[in-house]
């Protein structure tokens, strides 16, 4: 099957790859980072984190550093930063619009 | 704790419908049924306390069976029991607690687990399509590539051949189907629309019951109708059959002084010229082919070519199609009539004769007609005259 590269950043998706930014992350501590940036706003179920997770490494925005049982940790690569920061870029640019345009 | 009855329940929901599956798979533990395996047909469950649980399915992915440790792992921290998997198609997981997280909240997430799927459904009806246009082409080919495919489908597997053509269609329509439904899904999915797991899956339990009871009556005819027609077929000797024959006796078409009935061919008391064979199938559900063959040892052929052996063959067709009558007279003589022996034709009018053909060259004579849904085809080979017993041939055939 061809590989499709990832036509956006759902908002899930975002604080996935925003979790890695600091430290190497496993499943249950991303999920448990998304929890506590967004105040519990942004809710991951466990299908998505492992979706979006193995979409991921598909696309090589993160790679896998380590097995320790059942526990795989990720951290992300070179490639996952650049599509972090355009992500952020078009966010700021949305923000700059809303602004513009007032209420 | 005590064993669990296994209850085996039919599968009224298509596997490629999701949000049914998932519906039916709920209903049945709010009857106390919890879902232990999958089968091709049937789902087995144990009975219990009546629950309000969830079920949601996920798609296989790149081939493991079951999920690997870790998910299952993290989907039970998250509260999602893994229970079994349909056919290597998807995974199933059960919540019991209400206030459990979806497994996908990210539904252009989601739809990353259903393109495999997606894609693997796509090929697999492509090629399951293209397997069954060349099994329709083999059927089709049978009888549009044959001279006599009126002759050939009261004398072949025509109603198996049916039920495999239309067997044959209903996997196409299904695979179509199959992997249009999965395909919405992953499109709706991607556009952001979660799926909605509550749905009416009753209007399709009815489809999908007749469509297995359909495929179950095809496989018993299919299995079944050979042993029927070898069954209800029989031959015997002419003299010793008891039952009325659409027959003209060779004995009233000869006119010579001193004919009696002669047997050449005689196996275990058999004889195979003066012989009845009769036959069922259900496009011809009445199929005789009569033998008779007669001596005058005082008469020779005009030729000289020996003793003089009138013989009568009548083959005889009730069928269940009237409209296949006149095709399988025309089948009949394209068959029997050889156009390089240059017979003489004559088309024949009676009474009770829909359509009638004589062809004549020298002592041999083919008589063919029809009438209604009764085919008659006699060749004689002597000095008598088929013509003048037209109003008999009639009565044979009304």
């Amino acid at each position: 099957m061809p590989k499709k590269a990832l036509e956006y950043l759902t908002e899930a998706m975002f604080y996935i790859l925003m979790s890695f930014l600091k430290r190497e992350m496993c499943g249950i501590e991303i999920a448990e980072f998304v929890e506590k940036r967004t105040k519990g706003r942004v809710s991951i179920g466990p299908g998505t984190l492992y979706t979006i997770l193995a979409k991921f490494e598909e696309e090589e925005l993160i790679k896998e550093t380590r097995v320790e049982g059942r526990k795989r940790t990720y951290c992300i690569t070179e490639k996952g930063i650049e599509l972090y920061k355009e992500e952020i870029q078009r966010l700021k640019s949305c923000l700059v619009d809303a602004e513009r345009e007032g209420m | 704790m005590g064993t669990h009855k296994t209850i085996k329940k039919f599968i009224p929901v298509n596997l490629y419908d999701v949000p049914g599956m998932e519906s039916w798979l709920c209903d049945m533990a709010e009857k106390g049924l919890y879902l232990k395996k999958f089968g091709k047909a049937f789902a087995y469950f144990e009975k219990e306390e009546p629950q309000h649980i969830r079920y949601r399915l996920e798609p296989v992915g790149k081939g493991d069976i079951v999920p690997s440790d870790e998910v299952l792992e993290y989907f039970q921290l998250s509260g999602w029991d893994y229970v079994t998997n349909i056919n290597r198609l998807f995974y199933i997981y059960m919540a019991k607690d209400n206030g459990v997280e979806e497994i996908h909240t990210d539904p252009v997430a989601q739809s990353y687990t259903f393109e495999i799927l997606n894609h693997k459904l796509r090929n697999s009806t492509i090629v399951a399509t293209a397997a069954s246009l060349l099994a329709i082409g083999m059927i089709l080919s049978i009888y549009l590539l044959n001279k006599q495919p009126v002759f050939l489908m009261v004398e072949s597997q025509f109603v198996n051949h049916c039920i495999f053509f239309l067997l044959e269609v209903f996997i196409i329509i299904r695979g179509i189907n199959d992997a249009r439904n999965i395909n919405k899904l992953l499109k709706q999915l991607k556009a952001g629309v979660p799926i909605i797991h509550k749905r009416n899956y009753k209007k399709g339990r009815i489809l999908g019951i007749s469509g297995y009871s359909l495929l179950l009556l095809a496989a018993v005819i299919i299995i079944l109708l050979p042993f029927v027609q070898i069954r209800k077929g029989w031959n015997e000797n002419l003299e010793e059959v008891r039952v009325q024959l659409p027959v003209i006796r060779l004995e009233d078409l000869e006119e010579a002084e001193g004919f009696k009935y002669y047997s050449e061919i005689t196996y275990n008391g058999k004889s195979y010229d003066n012989h009845v064979f009769y036959d069922w199938n259900p496009v011809a559900p009445v199929k005789y082919r009569i033998t008779q063959s007669g001596i005058v040892e005082n008469m020779k052929w005009a030729d000289n070519s020996g003793v003089y052996k009138p013989s009568l063959t009548i083959e005889y067709y009730k069928l269940s199609i009237p409209i296949l009558a006149e095709p399988l007279m025309e089948d009949l003589i394209d068959r029997y009539i050889d156009p390089y022996e240059n017979m003489t034709m004559e088309e024949l009018h009676a009474d009770g004769i829909g359509r009638g053909m004589l062809f004549t060259r020298n002592e041999m004579q083919c008589l063919f007609a029809c009438q209604d849904n009764d085919v008659i085809y006699l060749r004689y080979h002597g000095y008598g005259s088929l013509k003048a017993k037209i109003n008999e041939i009639a009565e044979i055939l009304n």
